[in-house]
């Protein structure tokens, strides 16, 4: 996502930082990249599979405190949610049985019956309120919380029914439940294990297709197959499945050539020709939700000022930073929400219409963006964009958006923050006093095209920094949360996207395509970036 | 001898005492408030990040928060990490022991290589002498990040002598894991020693009481060492141990780049998470055995020439 918690993991730019270009790659302009959801299906069982986060160990693998790279990849095996996510980001029932938008502030969800959880305690009503009702709780500080904002109730209506009520419709809720915000645990055993639930000695009781076995601090987090699992035909096909923490990127790509890890998401970009190159394994390009961005925080000044940012947007060529930066792994993107977000939509058609009809930005421009600075005449010609410190690929794209500011009479200066002084940026407006943009990479985790806007575009949201304020774009954002026909939900949002997209309220760069590598061994693994949302390891078996 | 010991003691007292006033006021007066880390970046309520800061004590004074955390240190409870919600002593305890045996095999391998390279420089031809300083020049010159990358292209990926990454598990099998980041580690240390060995045997050859031995017919192994080696210990001694104390601030490199799970890469995991807790504690640790290292060479200096007693 655009906003807070998604920017790339800080181990890892930190490890970046000090192994420079160690990874050895080469821009691979030249080269063409195939885009796939899956790879080949598993033909049978494995006896183990090892698996690297580079972006290190998990701090938690309690869903309430899940919501980065390294958590999402090893909880979503092990904690279910009640909607499953697919690799083209629809979603299929997963713990609920349905669920179904009964009014507009009306949702009701049916517990899928005969599940149980590892310990064999049948899956209830009770946990599922129980594990909604957790992200309300101001002492849990849940990294879901926004999700539930604007939850008036959650209560249980029948033996397998709860029914979740809301003060404001919010159309985004159902699809958010296919993500960590709806992932189930067992009351019982939540409330004993208290404060140390999801640590590595409290642990965790969940449903999926593969238990929690062990978490040795600092070195590895094993899963053992769950043999009850309630779907047979998601049966997981590896009897373990060990993660390892490999955050030093040249270390990581070592340890894939030599075949001492079988598998690796979000493999180092620096690493692209080396690991094409090799017979070990392969690594597979998919369609991604990620996105490098430069987002514009300051409500007045040159950034607050629609010609400004539309002129830096104009002044940089996005095909080149897609090349230097994403080693060419990627694609110019025409606004913040990613096309991945709604392919799985019955609206889709909508949507991808309305992606079409917004204007193409992806080659520079520079005699319109001169053009845009002229017009505007700012106040002042010199900006201030933030990045956290240590991210050498925000680092390459900040100098770059610095290069193209220059090349149309702006100066732009580069501002490292620590990594608590830039999370504090989202919650207090002084710390964003003197930046006009910040550099960010983010992801969705869940479909959905109201999972950015309304927090960007309406008036006092959380994240609009710029004090944008459009009257038809707050009718149509307003009027898609609140329908409860997605075709005309899609209508209403591509209405309010052909106005606030071309404003450049975040200067989108690219999507960054999900990088899988799997060792020849073994197959199976979504290619999608869908599996940050997914139980993905139980497909992975022998190739 | 007691009174020397218990001044250098009192010493290393007051060293940590005052390090944990500078390391906690450093993190204290690090910009950002972590309470925004900890709420995971998302839309929070300004009544979680009440609870959060509540929770940490981040809403206190910073006499009031030192005081917590002397005070928990003092009582054998240094906290619960505010990334990861564990037991600091339960992250600790869980790495200590693979540092401290990385630490200790690169320490042997820096004493016993880097002595007996720098006494064979001292003391062999020309061409041997050539050979062992180009070496050590590049050992000195290259970073043990650099060292690791090199060292595991070579032996662990080309070779595969070695494991890319990871700790081990027994002893031997640690050993085998552990070689490569030692290598890394003690690389340029190494090359340190040896240059002061050979500097030291150097001096002493040409002193006087050596040319005095030798015109009195003595064999060139007991004017070694009886003359030479002896009078040219304490100097290489203190540089060794203070070379030593050195490699556990060094273990954060060479950890992190061979994914090894000791105090080293945690530190530098807990410092990008921002959890202060933990950086606190293992500054303050690693502060300590730096100090301690130090205090114990003197020691035995001293020992070994009781006139630095008086001095």
């Amino acid at each position: 996502m655009i906003v807070g918690k998604k920017w790339a993991g800080p181990a890892l730019a930190l490890t970046l930082a000090m192994t420079g270009c160690g990874g050895g790659g080469r821009p691979a302009a030249a080269e063409t990249f195939e885009l796939t959801e899956t790879t080949p299906a598993a033909t049978g069982d494995v006896a183990s599979v090892t698996w690297a986060l580079p972006a290190g160990e998990p701090a938690s693998l309690d869903p309430a405190r899940t919501g980065d790279y390294s958590a999402n990849t090893v909880g979503t095996n092990l904690c279910e949610s009640l909607l499953r996510l697919n690799t083209d980001y629809s979603t299929s029932p997963g713990l609920a049985s349905e669920v179904t938008q009964r009014d507009a502030t009306t949702v009701v969800i049916t517990v899928r019956d005969g599940v149980r959880f590892w310990d064999g305690a049948a899956l209830t009503a009770e946990d599922v309120v129980y594990s909604l009702r957790r992200n309300l709780d101001p002492r849990l500080a849940s990294y879901s919380a926004h999700v539930f904002a604007n939850v008036a109730s959650i209560d249980k209506t029948g033996p397998l029914e709860v029914t979740v009520r809301f003060r404001t419709p919010d159309m985004q809720f159902i699809p958010d439940l296919a993500g960590v915000p709806g992932a189930i645990v067992e009351e019982r055993f939540a409330t004993r294990a208290a404060a140390r639930f999801g640590t590595a000695s409290g642990g965790l009781m969940c449903t999926g297709p593969f238990r929690l076995d062990g978490w040795q601090s600092g070195r590895k987090i094993t899963l053992k197959r769950n043999d009850a699992y309630w779907d047979a035909g998601r049966r997981a096909k590896a009897a373990t499945f060990q993660f390892v923490f490999l955050t030093d990127s040249s270390t990581l790509t070592s340890a894939l050539l030599s075949g001492e890890v079988d598998g690796v998401y979000g493999a180092p970009a620096g690493s692209i020709a080396a690991l094409r190159k090799t017979g070990a394994g392969r690594l597979y390009f998919g369609p991604s939700t990620e996105t490098v961005s430069l987002g514009a925080v300051a409500a007045d000044g040159p950034a607050a000022d629609p010609r400004i940012r539309q002129a830096l947007d104009l002044a940089i060529d996005k095909g080149s930073f897609v090349t230097s930066v994403l080693k060419g792994a990627g694609e110019p993107l025409k606004t913040f929400t990613p096309p991945l977000a709604w392919s799985g939509s019955p609206a889709k058609s909508v949507y991808d219409a309305g992606y079409a009809a917004l204007p193409d930005t992806a080659k520079a421009d520079l005699g319109a963006a001169r053009q845009l600075v002229t017009d505007a005449a700012p106040s002042r010609r010199d900006l201030v964009v933030a990045l956290p410190a240590g991210d050498q690929s925000l680092l390459q794209t900040a100098t770059i958006a610095q290069a193209a500011a220059q090349r149309i009479g702006l100066t732009m200066t580069i501002r490292q923050l620590q990594p608590a002084e830039f999370s504090g940026l989202f919650y207090d407006p002084g710390l964003r006093d003197g930046i006009d943009f910040i550099a960010t990479t983010g992801y969705l985790e869940v479909p959905g095209a109201l999972y950015y806007a309304p927090g960007f575009v309406l008036k006092g949201a959380t994240f609009n920094w710029t004090h944008y304020d459009n009257p038809e774009v707050t009718r149509n954002i307003t009027a898609a949360v609140s329908a409860t026909d997605p075709a005309a939900s899609a209508r209403a949002f591509v209405a309010a996207q052909a106005i606030y997209g071309p404003a450049k309220l975040q200067i989108t760069l690219a999507e960054s395509y999900n990088r899988l590598f799997l060792n020849k061994r073994i197959t199976g693994a979504p290619a999608s970036f869908s599996y940050i949302s997914s139980a993905w390891a139980a497909l992975v078996g022998q190739a | 001898m007691i009174g020397f010991v218990g001044r250098k003691l009192a010493g290393v007292v007051a060293t940590i005492a005052v390090a944990s006033v500078v390391i906690f006021g450093a993190l204290y007066l690090a910009p950002g408030d972590p309470a925004s880390l900890l709420a995971g970046g998302h839309e929070v309520t300004p009544a979680t990040m009440a609870a959060i800061r509540a929770r940490y004590h981040l809403d206190e004074p910073f006499w009031a928060q030192y005081w917590h955390w002397l005070s928990g240190l003092l009582s054998g409870d240094p906290g619960t990490s505010m990334a990861g919600n564990e037991p600091v002593t339960a992250l600790i305890s869980a790495r200590i022991g693979t540092t401290a045996l990385l630490v200790a095999y690169a320490s042997l391998l820096i004493v016993i290589f880097g002595v007996a390279a720098g006494i064979l420089g001292g003391t062999a031809g020309r061409a041997v002498d050539g050979a062992l300083t180009v070496t050590t020049t590049v050992l000195m010159a290259a970073p043990a990040f650099v060292a690791a990358i090199l060292l595991i292209w070579i032996f662990a990926t080309e070779l595969s002598w070695f494991p890319v990454f990871g700790s081990g598990d027994g002893f031997g099998d640690r050993i085998h894991h552990l070689t490569l980041p030692a290598l890394a580690l003690s690389g340029g240390y190494l090359a340190y020693v040896s240059r002061i060995t050979r500097t030291e045997v150097r001096t002493e050859l040409a002193a006087d009481h050596v040319a005095a031995a030798r015109a009195r017919g003595l064999p060139r192994r007991a004017v070694l060492r009886r003359h030479v080696l002896r009078n040219a210990a304490p100097p290489i001694l203190a540089v060794s141990g203070v070379t030593v104390a050195g490699l556990f601030a060094g273990t954060a490199v060479a950890e992190q780049a061979f994914g090894v799970n000791g105090l080293g890469s945690l530190l530098v995991q807990s410092a990008a998470r921002q959890d202060l807790v933990v950086v606190q504690v293992l500054s303050l640790l690693l502060v300590s055995a730096f100090v301690v290292v130090n205090m114990l060479v003197d020691v035995l200096n001293a020992a070994l020439d009781p006139r630095l007693v008086a001095g």
